[in-house]
């Protein structure tokens, strides 16, 4: 079997499918002269069902064949006498022999699916590599494998699939940021997210609001439509994301959308997706008579007279909580419905995708949906002149629920308040409580919407100058607005006294890219395989933004600025830009061999004049055993070892004049306009590089039934781009400079393995796991984050620094906090590191199972030994430091009377029981999650032709089924600042993920 | 051989396309800002001068300087403000059971805030007195520049003493900063060092300033209450009186009556300087004031004793305006933030302040009489019976009349606590060390080794 494989090695053309069909076509014409038998029959993909276009068919020790048309029927004329045999190939099928003993038999044959194979066409930087070749860790997704999940942006959808990517969705609520982290953080302001490349664009994933919403932000990766998506590939290592210079440094993912192929039938595809979704969990929180009883406790302990308790009768009082919960929360839905196009005749293809999603977010007044339309074409102008585009249109419209740190926010507003605090007043009118707005003002009044419109477009030619050498040329352009409006009516405490406030906000990135390639390859005596391949980019970035703030308005229905009194407005905009120039040798001897070199150096306009210019290399080798003569175990199909090591940069998350000594206008005085020194200057300022090595080994046994990818890494950042903190004496807080230095070192396993495989039944597994060490190694100032994490030299990122409550005394009820530095006293300098917000490894597991026309997929995710800071029990377990506020039920396993053992001190105001951010909050976040369970169903094909239909498969998936975790809020994954790269692990009133079920249709005509 | 003609005209393409790149590299590389402008353009004609100043004064008002933390950390370490609201940071200020030592930390964030928010405001005035002598503009008269650089030299003697008042002896920066070396290796001066520089800024505001019609910019009545009121922390009770009579003897001031007046309109001719804040500059304090009925936060109120004080007719008289409850809730809070668009002033010198000042004056010169007279000046405007001379007929009863009547007349307005501790009674009242000062911010002892600590840290 491993002699198949690679002796499909020898189509070293790009274009291996044209080649093959060219060929075909040539054999078919010279069959003609000897007027043989004619067989007639096609070719199906053995798991789809579906035709399959483009395969060749030959006959067995000769020379004849003919390729398979758009139906996937071929006619071949045989010679010779019968049984022949038939030999069927195609790239990214296993090759399969058929004997035939009679000319009038129909032949169906049934190609299987070639998962493993080092052949398969990899994307990686600029070119596309046999996966057999690659010196470098690339790992990609099909979208098969992602199809089934439900999640408004693509990014969501991975997590869990790719050792050494660190997912989180930072809440629950629909089309807002995810935390992605390849092999680990390497930055603290220079932005820690990959590049994101969709058919060759360089897309911006950061978000462009205006308008907080309280720590989370929107995604902006969920203006692409997922359906659309045929493959991600995800390059980790330095050798892979080089090629990408100053945007490689966190990791690229590269998207690759569907396009349509040549002379092929038009295929449309139709699907639809219904879902409904609910809250797993919620918060634990004390009815009113707890609320009284506690309320009372705290009277009492802080030395009130017990003639004056607040609640004489605690048993008394109402308790409104549960129809609070009741209020904020909702049944979710979900639907999706898109069709796509495609197909294309000899010189022209085609692919048109148009898709509707929403999602109705389970916490009120959430609301998504996108409308997206792409058109992705390729037309050859002559043999050598080829153009396309690949142009995407969406547009989000968003009803925004504000969260988490906001005390506006309809979570914290209705449930930090006590249990017997009603919604309303008698009268009807809203509760406005202390620092809280009403909640249900914010739910049924705040209007909160934002609307994005984002044009992704590239548009290539590319011109085959003589053979082998190939120029390109791309014209990209990333372009988005996004419009937001929030009004608050008189209801809320925020417009009261000004008699409405609406904020309107509306801002512009524009990025345009031009980019040439030149490549060329050549082979030598059929054993040297060189190609080269050399570069520029030119890439420009704008943003503007105009947001008019107005008060003033005559009643509430009236809600444009138009009709309102006063009016303050702002307005700004910056550009940067980026100018690159990319060039890349690669060599292999008889695919034995491999070494490659690739480097990029890259001008950006954020730096200093002296320094502006940055050269990232890399170079990798890698060695096929199995290629080898020597080599003779026949179980081993594959076995590669690779090395490569690289410098990438970084740049992204620093402002676009950081370098610059700044006055800033806006700083006026009596409504005349003011200047201000507002930056200090750093010409000094330069790139933040990471260097990286990678080990690794790919292998595949058994006839390919066990793959196992394994990948060792050590990657270095220096020259950290933070803003450092200097002394105010200087009039001002920080300077950005370069300061400090982050390791992280890991090891990833991927396993696929076919468990078993037969006719009916078929079970396949798929593992990964990653371990990631971060580290501080040099940072001069220690930097802190939402007052609990703190960075400093020697420790991880995300670490939390607070105070550590040693045991509750039974005598006394008083937390005893561990006095660190021993002298006596329990101040800031007792503060010690107590947890760490990173799990220690991560990863999926994947099952597949099918029998017949039925699969069952199962999907883990999992992540050992990260901590997560309840904030939220912090915040509501406050022993009556915040008057006026309720508590989860935590509080009531407080101390009461000598000799209880609790570790929730005594309730009281005074000292240092509830005074002090403790560690007791901090709770081991590992958790295992059921990601996904699909069912699904695919008619068999012999029902379904009749109607014309290729293929019909219907399912339904239930999303976070179920978590088990010791964590005891409602969701390990959670953080309240997604806004912030320097924060993880942080649980305060974040709408959590809920549980969903969804049922599908998929149908191909 | 057509393609190599054709692969040639594309060579010349490409070598054009790198030709062309290589011309726009330089522009592209060196993107102009468009919100902000580079340190040469700065201060270099009257409006970017003016624009500067400005932005002085907008630091003044920032909410760690006298739009917020300033006034109201020191309000809550006093006795006439109590806490009703969440946020740790303020709660620290507060003393349990209103009496007895602090246990503030160092790193308490509102405290660094104050530290920081006025050395802004320092090199604000730094950038103006270095650079408006300098600048090459032939419309730009001596007079205006006088006019500006007086207002630069009043702000940054007001900045330092501030800073004294919070943390004693401070570090001296007297020229701008355009880069962090600028200020390596400072050392504290003493409290004396200080004052010495504060003095030395006001002779020249004092010399460059002239009475204006403005009571929101700086003139020379501001310059001359502020010589009055330094002069009385300093006990140099003869220069304070001289000052004091200055501006009481000028008639662009005079109490308003009734009391209510000074707040209710803006700029009143009480007002010697007053901070100005607009609808789309609005004051950060009225969030913190304001209750939550009204749209604000409410974290502080007026505590029953100064409610008590204010309203009683026989020691707070018309005062008692000052205390403003909530409709619904029945909210007290502070009269100040009255203003729904929350655009109301905040008060450095009132000439109410400079009466007082004299009657201290007055009383420690052995004028009983002259203090005493001063003293009901004020009370009767607040339509507060005067004060017989039987109740004031030695030094510690006027004394202890005239700390009541600050108390009162300033029960929003940071002088309580400052005043406690010039006159020795931080003890006596607050049960606090007698000459406390804050602890130097944690997180600047952290940056800067030439920064001494004070000893509450």
């Amino acid at each position: 079997m491993t002699h198949l494989i690679f002796c499909r090695g020898q189509y070293r053309l790009r274009r291996v499918k044209a080649y093959i069909f060219l060929l075909a076509v040539m054999l078919s014409f010279s069959a003609f002269s000897y007027g043989q038998t004619i067989l007639k029959g096609t070719v199906i993909d053995e798991k789809t069902g579906e035709a399959i276009i483009g395969a060749t068919v030959l006959q067995k020790s000769t020379t004849h064949g003919v390729a398979t048309g758009a139906d996937g029927a071929f006619e071949l004329q045989v010679q010779g006498s019968f049984p022949v045999t038939l030999v069927i190939r195609l790239v990214g099928y296993r090759a399969q022999e058929v004997e035939v003993y009679d000319a009038g038999e129909i032949i169906r044959i049934l190609l299987r699916e070639d998962l493993n194979l080092l052949d398969e066409v990899v994307v990686t930087g600029y070119v596309q590599q046999k996966r057999g070749v690659i010196t470098a860790s690339v790992f990609d997704v099909k979208s098969e494998e992602i199809t089934d999940i439900h999640a408004a942006s693509f990014d969501q959808k991975l997590e869990g699939r790719i050792p050494g990517v660190v997912i989180s969705s930072n809440s629950g609520t629909p089309g807002t940021s995810v935390a992605l982290r390849i092999r680990g953080t390497t930055s603290i302001n220079a932005g820690n997210s990959p590049l994101y490349v969709v058919d060759g664009v360089f897309v911006n994933s950061g978000a462009i609001q205006q308008i907080g919403n309280g720590g989370q932000v929107v995604n902006s990766l969920a203006d692409l439509n997922p359906n659309d998506i045929e493959k991600i590939e995800v390059l980790k290592d330095a050798n892979a994301t080089s090629i990408y210079g100053s945007r490689g440094a966190n990791g690229v993912i590269l998207i690759t959308t569907k396009r349509g192929k040549y002379n092929a039938k038009t295929n449309i595809s139709f699907g639809a997706r219904l879902g409904l979704s609910k809250v797993r969990k919620l918060w634990d929180m004390v009815n009113g008579p707890e609320y009284a009883t506690l309320a009372n406790e705290v009277y009492l302990n802080d030395g009130g007279d017990p003639a004056k308790i607040p609640y004489p009768n605690p048993v008394s009082e109402p308790s409104y909580i549960e129809q609070k919960l009741d209020d904020i929360f909702r049944t979710g839905l979900q639907q999706n419905y898109f069709v796509n196009f495609s197909g294309g005749d000899a010189r022209t293809t085609f692919y048109l995708g148009l898709d509707f999603n929403e999602q109705v977010g389970t916490n009120k007044p959430d609301d998504l949906k996108r409308y997206s339309l792409r058109i992705n074409l390729d037309h050859k102008v002559s043999d050598k002149f080829r153009i396309g585009t690949s142009t995407s249109l969406s547009r989000v419209d968003r009803k925004i629920a504000l969260t988490g740190n906001n005390t506006a926010a309809p979570i914290p507003s209705a449930i930090h308040p006590p249990a017997n605090v009603p919604s309303r007043y008698e009268d009807g009118s809203y509760v406005v409580w202390g620092i809280h707005d009403s909640y249900l003002a914010m739910i049924n009044d705040l209007d909160n919407r934002s609307s994005s419109n984002r044009l992704i477009g590239s548009l290539y030619g590319e011109y085959t100058i003589i053979d082998n050498l190939v120029f390109r040329t791309n014209w990209n352009i990333d372009y988005n607005t996004v419009d937001e409006n929030i009004y608050y009516p008189t209801v809320t405490a925020n417009a009261v006294s000004v008699n409405g406030r609406n904020t309107s906000a509306y801002t512009k990135r524009q990025t345009l890219i031009n980019e040439q390639t030149l490549r060329y390859n050549t082979q030598l005596d059929k054993l040297h395989t060189l190609s080269f391949l050399i570069g520029n980019t030119i890439q420009k970035n704008n943003t503007s933004s105009r947001s008019i703030t107005a008060t003033g308005f005559p009643s509430d229905d009236f809600r444009e600025i138009t009709s309102s009194a006063i009016q303050t407005a702002n307005g700004s905009s910056s550009e940067n830009a980026l100018i690159s120039f990319f060039g890349r040798a690669a060599y292999d001897y008889k695919n034995k061999y491999i070494a490659d070199l690739n480097v990029r150096i890259d001008g950006s306009s954020k730096f200093g004049t002296n320094n502006k210019w940055g050269t990232f290399p890399s170079a990798g080798l890698a060695w096929n055993l199995t290629e080898e003569e020597w080599f003779k175990a026949s179980w081993v199909d594959g076995l590669k070892l690779r090395a490569s090591y690289g410098i990438t940069g970084n740049q992204n998350g620093i402002g676009n004049y950081t370098s610059y000594g700044l006055w800033s206008g806006g700083a006026n005085y009596n409504d005349k306009s003011g200047l201000r020194s507002s930056q200090l200057a750093n010409p000094e300022l330069k790139w933040e590089t990471t260097s990286q090595f990678n080990i690794g080994v790919d292998s595949h046994f058994f006839d390919n039934r066990l793959e196992v990818e394994l990948n060792y890494y050590d990657k270095y950042t220096r020259d950290l781009l933070v803003n450092s903190p200097i002394p105010a004496i200087s009039g001002f807080s920080s300077i950005t400079r370069n300061d400090g230095e982050i390791s992280n070192r890991g090891v990833e396993l991927a396993i696929n393995s076919t468990n078993v495989r037969n006719k009916n039944f078929t079970w396949t597994t798929s593992f990964n796991i990653a371990h990631n060490k971060n580290k501080i190694e040099k940072l001069e100032n220690t930097i802190d984050q939402y007052s609990w994490i703190r960075m400093e030299q020697g420790q991880s990122m995300f670490t939390f620094y607070t105070y550590k409550q040693l045991y509750v005394d039974p005598q006394t009820g008083d937390a005893v906090i561990d006095d660190y530095n021993k002298d006596g006293q329990i101040n800031a300098d007792d503060r010690q590191y107590v947890g760490n917000a990173l799990p220690i490894v991560n990863g999926g597991l994947d099952n597949t199972f099918r029998y017949r026309n039925f699969d069952l997929n199962l999907f883990l995710t999992y992540s050992i030994g990260n901590d997560v800071l309840y904030m939220f029990q912090y915040m509501l377990q406050h022993g009556g430091t915040r008057p006026a506020w309720g508590y989860t039920t935590g509080q009531l396993e407080r101390w009461q009377k000598p000799g209880d053992i609790t570790d929730v001190p005594r309730m009281t105001t005074k000292g240092l029981n509830y005074a002090l951010r403790t560690d007791r909050f901090l709770e081991d976040g590992s958790f295992l999650k059921a990601r996904s369970i699909t069912l699904g169903y695919n008619f068999p094909r012999e029902l379904i032709s009749r109607f014309n239909i290729n293929a019909l498969r219907l399912f339904a998936t239930g999303t976070n089924l179920f978590i088990l975790t010791n964590y005891s809020g409602t969701d390990p994954e959670i953080n309240v600042a997604g806004n912030d790269e320097n924060t993880l692990g942080i649980d305060f009133a974040t709408a959590p993920s809920p549980r969903s079920f969804l049922f599908g249709v998929n149908l191909t005509l | 051989m057509k393609t190599i003609t054709v692969s040639r005209s594309f060579l010349h393409l490409a070598s054009f396309l790198l030709f062309v790149l290589a011309l726009s590299c330089d522009d592209l590389l060196q993107p102009e800002p468009t919100t902000g402008v580079s340190d040469k353009r700065s201060i270099y004609d009257e409006k970017s001068a003016n624009a500067a100043l400005n932005g002085a004064y907008n630091s003044l008002k920032a909410s760690g300087y006298y739009g917020l933390d300033f006034n109201f950390i020191t309000y809550l370490f006093a006795d006439n403000v109590k806490f009703v609201g969440i946020q740790t940071y303020y709660k620290i200020f507060v003393r349990q059971n209103g009496y007895g030592k602090t246990s503030l930390q160092s790193d308490n964030s509102a405290l660094a805030g104050v530290w920081s928010g006025i050395y802004r405001t320092i090199n604000n005035a730094n950038h103006l007195i270095e650079k408006v002598p300098l600048v090459d503009d032939p419309n730009f008269t001596r007079e205006e520049r006088d006019d500006i650089l007086g207002q630069a030299y009043f702000i940054r003697a007001l900045s330092y003493f501030d800073l004294t008042r919070f943390w004693g002896g401070v570090q001296l920066v007297l020229k701008p900063t355009t880069s962090p070396s600028d200020v390596e290796g400072i050392k504290r001066s003493t409290l004396e060092e200080t004052y010495t520089q504060i003095l030395a800024d006001l002779s020249e505001a004092e010399s460059r300033l002239t009475a204006k019609p403005s009571r929101i910019f700086a003139d020379l009545g501001a310059v001359q209450a502020l010589i009055a009121r330094i002069s009385l922390y300093r006990q140099e009770w003869e220069k304070a009186e001289t000052y004091a009579t200055r501006l009481i003897s000028n008639d662009k001031y005079a109490l308003v009556k009734p009391y209510s007046v000074f707040y209710t309109t803006k700029a009143s001719t009480e007002s010697i300087f007053e901070l100005e804040f607009t609808v789309s500059e609005s004051n950060p304090s009225s969030n913190w004031w304001r209750p939550s009925e009204l749209g604000g936060r409410y974290e502080a109120s007026l505590n029953d004793v100064i409610t008590g004080l204010l309203k009683d007719p026989e020691t707070g008289g018309n005062r008692g305006e000052l205390v403003l409850e909530s409709e619904r809730r029945k909210e007290i809070y502070n009269g100040f933030y009255w203003r729904g668009q929350r655009d109301d002033p905040e008060y450095i010198f009132r000439i109410a302040e400079q009466y007082l000042i004299r009657a201290e004056v007055r009383a420690h010169r052995n004028n009983l009489s002259g203090s005493l007279e001063d003293l009901n000046t004020v009370r009767e405007r607040a339509d507060v019976p005067p004060l017989g001379n039987s109740r004031y007929n030695t030094l510690d009863k006027a004394l202890q009349a005239i700390e009541d009547e600050r108390r009162i007349e300033f029960a929003v307005e940071n002088h309580r606590f400052f005043d406690l501790r010039r006159t020795n009674r931080l003890g006596a009242v607050l049960g606090e060390d007698e000459a406390y000062l804050f602890p130097i911010p944690l997180n600047q002892l952290d940056r800067d080794p030439y920064l001494d600590p004070n000893p509450s840290n």
